[in-house]
């Protein structure tokens, strides 16, 4: 039987939120992705990296400097790599001890293998990804900056869904519990007002934004991105939309639905 | 005014969100003294595209990254390890299991970004160990209390990274996240060091209390706890040897902490990592439209000059340098008892920096010196948070909570004193960073510090003929005017390549805004209304 308070705006929002919950984790492992990648590219691989660079202020040519410096990562990267392949090991036998098993830690030797898998299994990833991107991802941080605008909004929708958003508490202390009720009522109606009319705004600007989008030209695009900035700015109205519907829903209404639960708990408790 | 400080009132007493003051109180200047362009609602679009503009901010990146990498760690489990690797390395002092707390605390606290989650997670297991070696109830409730509030000061710091965005458009030259983070060190041990040597005074009483030194201890704990003390190792490092900057840092740290949280030590499942992902978007989002507002705010506070403002005051209050910095600090004490770190930093930094640069303070300084008032302010009344986190975590009164934190507020206020009045102590590390003498005295007489070098490098006067060198010089400077980055680039980094013809357009517009400020001074001279 399902829950009466649940109203179908509740289940909506719900749903909304769930979407919401993906799009954020899903932009953040791509922005992480992608901000990774152009770092380990540029460090580690390009013929300009540290180590090649380290190695031609020692006077060594520059063609033996790249070799030797892709040489000295590999070193560097398998001590790292076996490190982490044995505390793996040992932290995994004492996480069976604490379990009452009894499992053997991999050996120095054998957690040698396995680091010397890895790295080469990444050596070869990394000379993989030079070849299919020679320029690396250098929109990276464009990207990036363009998902956190998304992540940020749709965080402070979920923000506004979960009361996170930061308030002063003086406002919450000040007021007899009789007028709580309505003072957040008028709390709500300022944050859908201001929100509101900041949806509005940003409306306004995609629309003046896709009027400026013309992928021939290039205008109304990201430099070095091919990304339509309305599509990006979308977020915006979105933001402020969900923002106003949430704390409609959770301070004006917030009587109703209090009032709701108060009659439910009593029945429930009569019954 | 009245309008403005009604919409302030107003929106604060409803216990509206802190964005909605810091909204209605933009709007309410903009159409005070904003002029003509608001009295149309379109006019308010600038309020939208200084959101758009956070899309040019690449420092603004790294926020989310260090939110979300201290999110995993937390959740990793972290605390454990570095209290024992703590208890191995000092706790053969006197007072050893106190001063392990310090140090565990400190460096969780600065991996896992937050004070409040720093007590929960290493108070929790310290308090009960604490008392049950013998130490006061009251000194442990206050160490532990006390001691995650340090983190803010140690890298990364996300309010440094706030402080940095929100002062970089108001000073002449934007201030380096890198910078700062080298900044607090200094400070940070130091406030860590004065906790530490209160803690040793406290075991010199008890010997029973220390931890016998074992070799063994030591190299197990080491490598236990190694790949979570190499987090913050990993950032400072990365930066200062110029292989990333702070934002590229952050997502290094992110990236790392899940391989070491999830593959190394097997203490999370990559199923568990986008719920941290979700809740670092949400606390994202519970500060992004703070931050958009703030800079809408300092916008407005640019254009009516208010710095200028507050100068005149000091003036006619005829308050040294030394004079300001004493009564600022009580402000910011306020402050950070009423108001939490990153709010703080957004209202008032950008309005303090410009006055703090012309009565010759650092801005790194002056930074510093800003977080430490708001780490102070987390162990004072009303807001507090931490004193409110620990009174429930440890089922103790508020009043004997208070208490308990007054040795430890001491100590902090005598740190603040030293850290204010001896900027060696905070930009020491990053002078020598970049060449310049380890030692810098406050400057009592109030004069700026121009270095020579700066005067060198301006731009030469309206309407003269630039080289091509100084066109480049400027196009750069437009070009990355609107960014805050670490100073210490990448040797390879791979910036976008201006063409001759927007170099050449850049210093054009830059000299015409040089001619056009000439033509205003002049204006305004000659008594004037400036259009």
């Amino acid at each position: 039987m399902s829950d009466p308070r649940s109203s179908v705006i509740d289940r909506v929002d719900d749903a909304i939120y769930a979407v919401e919950k993906f799009i954020v984790s899903a932009f953040t492992v791509v922005m992480t992705v992608a901000v990774f990648f152009d770092v380990v590219h540029r460090i580690f691989v390009s013929p300009q990296s540290r180590f090649a660079a380290l190695w031609q202020a020692a006077g060594v040519s520059e063609g033996t400097a790249a070799t030797l410096g892709m040489v000295t990562l590999l070193l560097v990267a398998l001590l790292i790599v076996y490190g982490a392949v044995r505390e793996r090991s040992l932290s995994r036998q004492r996480k069976a001890r604490e379990r009452g098993e009894d499992i053997a830690a991999r050996t120095p030797l054998a957690s040698l293998g396995v680091a010397a898998g890895i790295v080469a299994a990444l050596a070869i990833g990394i000379k993989l990804f030079v070849t299919l991107m020679p320029n690396g991802l250098v929109w990276s941080q464009t990207l990036g900056l363009s998902l956190m605008l998304w992540i940020g909004l749709m965080g402070a929708s979920m923000a506004a869904k979960q009361r996170r958003h930061l308030a002063l508490e003086i406002g919450k202390k000040i007021w007899p519990q009789a007028w709580q009720k309505y003072v957040r009522v008028v709390a709500g109606v300022l944050v859908a007002a201001l929100c509101g009319f900041l949806g509005w705004l940003a409306w306004t600007l995609i629309v003046s934004e896709f009027h400026d989008y013309d992928p021939v030209y290039r205008t109304g695009m990201f430099t070095g991105l091919p990304l339509p900035k309305f599509v990006v700015f979308s977020i915006l109205p979105y933001g402020f939309i969900m923002i106003v519907v949430r704390y409609l829903r959770g301070n004006i209404a917030a009587g109703d639905v209090s009032e709701l639960d108060h009659i439910l708990k009593t029945s429930e408790t009569q019954s | 005014m009245i309008i403005v400080l009604l919409a302030l009132l107003g929106s604060a007493l409803v216990g509206a969100p802190l964005f909605v003051i810091m909204g209605a109180t933009t709007i309410a200047l903009f159409i005070a003294f904003g002029g003509s362009q608001y009295e149309h609602l379109h006019g308010f679009q600038t309020l939208v595209v200084s959101m758009t503009d956070l899309t040019t901010k690449n420092v603004f990146l790294a926020i989310p990254f260090f939110i979300a990498a201290g999110a995993v760690m937390t959740e990793g489990g972290i605390a454990g390890r570095l209290i024992r690797l703590a208890k191995a390395v000092v706790g053969w002092l006197p007072g050893g299991l106190a001063v392990s707390t310090v140090g565990s605390a400190m460096i969780f606290a600065a991996i896992s970004g937050s004070s409040p989650v720093t007590l929960i997670a290493v108070g929790t297991i310290m308090f009960p160990a604490l008392v049950q070696a013998g130490y006061r109830e009251n000194f442990a409730l206050g160490l532990v209390t006390s001691a995650g509030s340090l983190g803010i000061l140690i890298p990364p710091s996300v309010p440094m990274i706030i402080y940095a965005l929100a002062v970089s458009g108001v000073l002449d030259s934007p201030v380096d996240v890198g910078d700062l983070f080298l900044g607090g060190v200094g400070p940070g041990l130091l406030m860590g060091g004065l906790l530490a040597l209160w803690s040793v005074w406290q075991g010199i009483r008890m010997p029973e209390t220390r931890i016998p030194f074992s070799w063994a201890e030591l190299r197990d704990a080491v490598r236990e706890g190694i790949w979570a003390l190499l987090l913050p190792g990993i950032i400072l490092g990365g930066i200062y040897s110029g292989f990333f900057t702070a934002t590229e840092a952050a997502a290094v740290a992110l990236v790392y902490s899940i391989v070491a949280t999830v593959w190394i030590y097997g203490d999370l499942k990559l199923s568990q990592i986008p719920s941290l992902f979700v809740e670092s978007a949400v606390l994202i989002g519970s500060i992004i439209l703070i931050i958009v507002f703030s800079f809408s705010l300092n916008g407005f506070l640019v254009e009516a000059e208010a710095a200028d403002w507050v100068l005149a005051q000091i003036d006619r209050m005829d308050l040294s340098p030394a004079g300001f910095f004493l009564v600022l600090n009580f402000f910011l004490i306020i402050i950070g008892a009423l108001m939490d770190p990153i709010s703080a930093i957004l209202i008032f930094a950008p309005l303090l920096a410009p006055v703090a640069a012309e009565l010759g303070i650092d801005p790194v300084h002056l930074g510093v010196v800003f977080i430490v008032n708001m780490e102070i302010g987390y162990l004072t009344p009303p807001v507090a948070t931490n004193l409110f986190v620990a009174a429930a975590v440890f089922r103790k009164s508020f009043g004997q909570v208070a208490k308990s934190v007054l040795p430890s507020l001491g100590f902090m206020v005598a740190g603040l004193i030293i850290v204010m009045y001896v900027p060696t102590v905070t930009v020491g590390l990053v002078n020598v960073l970049h060449d310049r003498p380890f030692y810098v005295a406050f400057p009592w007489d109030g004069k700026p510090q121009v270095a020579a070098e700066e005067e060198e490098d301006a731009a030469p006067a309206a309407g003269g003929v630039m080289s091509l060198q100084e066109m480049m010089r400027a196009a750069k400077q437009n070009a990355e005017g609107s960014e805050v980055e670490a100073s210490v680039k990448p040797a390879d980094a791979q910036p976008r390549v201006m063409s001759l013809q927007e170099m050449m357009k850049a210093a054009k517009a830059q000299a015409e805004s040089e001619s056009a400020g000439e033509d205003e001074a002049a204006s305004d001279d000659a008594g004037e209304e400036t259009p």
